[in-house]
């Protein structure tokens, strides 16, 4: 009786594990930016090109101030193949451009059209004004599985100041 | 179907002339009605989907039981958002001819053969509080929709002239014309209603009918 029980709670564990479909956002993606340097330093302005609306607050901050080293969170513009970012650091006005290319279909009647970002077929993943890019890494959408999470599609984007 | 509407209307005109000479066709006169069903739909819009429907019937006597229906109507629809960030515009007219039979109690069987022209639209959507908000077509193309359907009702008389008729339907159609297995299926086909399936969508309806009759009912009288 014991062995039937474990069964079904095994089955159901694997069921609510796997089971669940992943939409991904239902507006802009974000991109996760990383920009190191060998001493932290506040970002005095952040803002983003052809922007109509402001940026949403960072999640990351140190006493409510946004320093290099924290993980940066932007939306990503779906009307266009890139973004264009400006941060002002150090009295210096630096720009972070990060290209893509968007990929919208029909997933199902729950999630309804989804959107992929993937790196761009042909040209640069990214350019900065100052320092290097280290990596640039893109995310699609992913359903939860037994061993990680659901995963949503972004771009995470590594600068070394 | 401007040409279909034209041949209705004169084969109406011709049998409401012979109506008035022949005293066999005043026992059967022709029954000109409004489903005023579709006009509340379109008033309360229900889970916020806006419908605009219209439909008129005319049923012309074949035989003791028997009348030709014939059915014209439009359809449009626009729906809320669905499948998470998808909506959708839908309309177009229809036609459906068959015949319907008279039972004892008030109450008719019958069957339409149907053709529809459809003209469906569909965007969906991103929100973008940043960048602004993502549109794009999902699609954009016109269909042509052939199917059946068998009617069941039961009318009463109200007055001389007017007949109120309850009837409920069910529609199987085909849409004819480009679609990719990429796209959402539709909500809505003009002349089925709330459609299930697509290309082959079945959908079911109620129908309330207001009927003038062309020539008053017969009242029964005494001989001398």
């Amino acid at each position: 009786m014991r062995s039937i029980y474990t069964f079904v709670i095994g089955i159901s564990l694997i069921v609510s594990l796997t089971g669940c479909e992943n939409c991904g956002p239902s507006s802009e993606p974000l991109l996760y930016l990383s920009l190191s340097d060998t001493v932290s330093t506040a970002l005095d302005t952040l803002y983003a090109f052809n922007s109509k609306g402001p940026l949403p607050a960072q999640p990351y901050t140190n006493n409510g101030l946004l320093r290099t080293g924290s993980q940066i969170v932007l939306p990503v513009n779906l009307n266009a193949d890139s973004t264009r970012y400006a941060f002002k650091r150090l009295g210096r006005l630096d720009t972070v451009t990060v290209y893509y290319r968007r990929d919208f279909f029909l997933q199902s009647r729950k999630c309804g059209y989804v959107i992929n970002l993937y790196e761009p077929r042909t040209g640069t993943q990214a350019k900065t004004s100052r320092g290097k890019v280290q990596s640039v890494s893109y995310l699609q959408n992913r359903n939860s599985t037994i061993l990680s999470g659901p995963s949503n599609t972004g771009i995470y984007l590594q600068i070394r100041l | 179907m401007k040409n279909w509407l034209l041949l209705c209307v004169c084969w109406l005109v011709v049998q409401t002339g012979f109506g008035q000479s022949e005293r066999q066709s005043v026992q059967r006169p022709v029954l000109i009605g409004l489903d005023v069903a579709k006009p509340i739909l379109s008033l309360i819009s229900p889970y916020r989907t806006a419908f605009r429907l219209g439909e008129v019937a005319v049923k012309l006597p074949i035989s003791k039981n028997r009348y030709l229906s014939i059915v014209v109507g439009y359809g449009q629809v626009h729906s809320d958002t669905m499948y998470r960030n998808i909506l959708m515009k839908l309309s177009g007219p229809y036609l459906k001819i068959g015949t319907e039979r008279f039972m004892p109690g008030g109450f008719l069987l019958g069957w339409h053969g149907m053709a529809a022209l459809t003209r469906e639209t569909a965007t969906y959507s991103f929100r973008g509080p940043t960048f602004g908000e993502y549109v794009a077509t999902a699609f954009d193309r016109q269909r042509v929709v052939v199917g059946m359907e068998g009617f069941f009702g039961y009318q009463q008389t109200l007055s001389d002239r007017l007949i109120f008729r309850v009837s409920g339907r069910a529609t199987v159609a085909g849409l004819f014309g480009t679609r990719s297995k990429n796209e959402p299926a539709v909500l809505f086909v003009p002349g089925v209603g709330v459609a299930l399936g697509d290309p082959v969508a079945v959908g079911f309806g109620l129908g309330l009918h207001v009927f003038y009759r062309t020539n008053p009912r017969p009242v029964a009288v005494s001989q001398p």
